[in-house]
């Protein structure tokens, strides 16, 4: 099963995770992100890809984000402070 | 422990930076054995670590550089001139005989290279720490984590440490000079900060203070890893549906000044294949 982790402290509340959210596992709970189903996560990752401040987590998930990474980029990103 | 601090084209306000660091200061002072802004040192010692500060500009430099990455254990890119091309990377608009011309007005000694280059495409580099300069609690943290060798990354943006609350309000032109609200987002009040696809670990110190974010830093790792696209589209299609405004893409061209010579502006699909063709070669299936 797939568990999203919602860092508070890096959350600017712009809500867009809930918008984004393809099956609506993501709600708005006083006007900040809530998990509420994950087992209806299918793993498409949009929240991670449109979150500005970075604060989504995912984990227990095959398909990783990495696969789109291209490897001469990987070598260096690791890299950098 | 010794450090070395080499400067290239550049500006020596790293140098300065690390100067900024208040008590951390008395600890490095000991181990820093050659920096022409701070010690009398005349040669490169062997080090530990090497410092370079500034982007390859004439072919000296190059010699310099890598003569200190002979001398170094672990080569460090100190600022975003050397990390990314930076603010001496600029210079690559235009052609070298001009700036020649315009600037001297008469024949150098030595020759300018093409471009003014980050360090990497010439060396093998170790850490990149850019910023510009990088802010001394960076500094400092960094070299406490090169002495216990485990350097902390900074893989989130600046908005994570910002604490501005975005609001959704409807902008119909770009503001530049107005005083901010401060406690909501930059970008809903209809500023262009460039934030959300800067490396963090600033503590966000411009936009604390109400200044947009110029993206110093470069861009994060989310915006790296991104394939077929180059920086410059990246930043602006993030940008655009974030803002919710028409963002032209001279206004999020400051970052891409930042990062404007460096070799992973031209990260394409093709860079994959080349990677793979090298595999081939060296005799794998």
């Amino acid at each position: 099963m797939i568990r999203i982790e919602i860092d508070e402290d890096r959350c600017v509340g712009c809500l867009e995770c809930v918008d984004v959210c393809p099956t609506g596992v993501i709600i708005n709970k006083n006007n900040k992100p809530f998990v509420e189903n994950a087992e209806r996560c299918i793993g498409c990752l949009s929240c991670s890809y449109v979150c500005r401040a970075d604060a989504i987590k995912h984990e227990g998930i095959h398909v990783e984000e990495k696969i789109v990474k291209s490897v001469y980029i990987e070598e260096k990103i690791e890299r950098f402070v | 422990m010794k450090i070395g601090i080499v400067k290239l084209a550049s500006c020596s306000g790293c140098q300065i930076a690390l100067l900024d660091t208040h008590e951390k200061l008395l600890e490095i002072a000991d181990k820093v054995v050659y920096a022409p802004l701070i010690k009398d040192a005349r040669e490169l010692p062997d080090c530990d670590v090497v410092l370079v500060e500034g982007a390859v500009r004439t072919e000296h430099e190059l010699e310099v550089l890598k003569r200190a990455r002979e001398r170094a254990k672990k080569l460090v890119a100190f600022g975003s001139c050397s990390a990314l091309g930076g603010i001496s990377g600029m210079g690559s608009i235009y052609k070298p005989e001009k700036l020649i011309e315009d600037i001297y007005g008469r024949d150098l000694d030595y020759k300018l290279l093409d471009f003014a280059y980050p360090i990497d495409r010439f060396v093998e580099v170790d850490y990149y720490l850019p910023g510009c300069p990088p802010t001394p609690e960076l500094i400092s943290k960094f070299i406490d984590g090169i002495l216990n060798g485990r350097v902390e990354r900074h893989d989130y943006p600046v908005c994570a440490e910002c604490g501005r609350l975005v609001v959704h309000t409807k902008i119909d032109n770009i503001k530049k000079t107005e005083l901010p609200d401060p406690k909501v987002c930059l970008l809903s009040q209809g500023y262009v900060c460039l934030g959300s696809v800067t490396r963090g670990g600033c503590r966000a110190i411009c936009t604390k203070a109400g200044v947009p974010c110029r993206g110093c830093r470069g861009p994060t790792d989310k915006v790296m890893v991104m394939p077929c696209k180059d920086y410059l589209t990246e930043l602006h299609d993030r940008i655009e549906r974030i803002a919710g405004f028409d963002v032209k893409f001279n206004d999020v061209a400051s970052i891409y000044a930042f990062v404007f010579t460096s070799d992973m502006m031209d990260k394409l699909v093709s860079r994959i294949k080349e990677v793979i063709r090298k595999g081939r070669r060296g005799g794998r299936a």
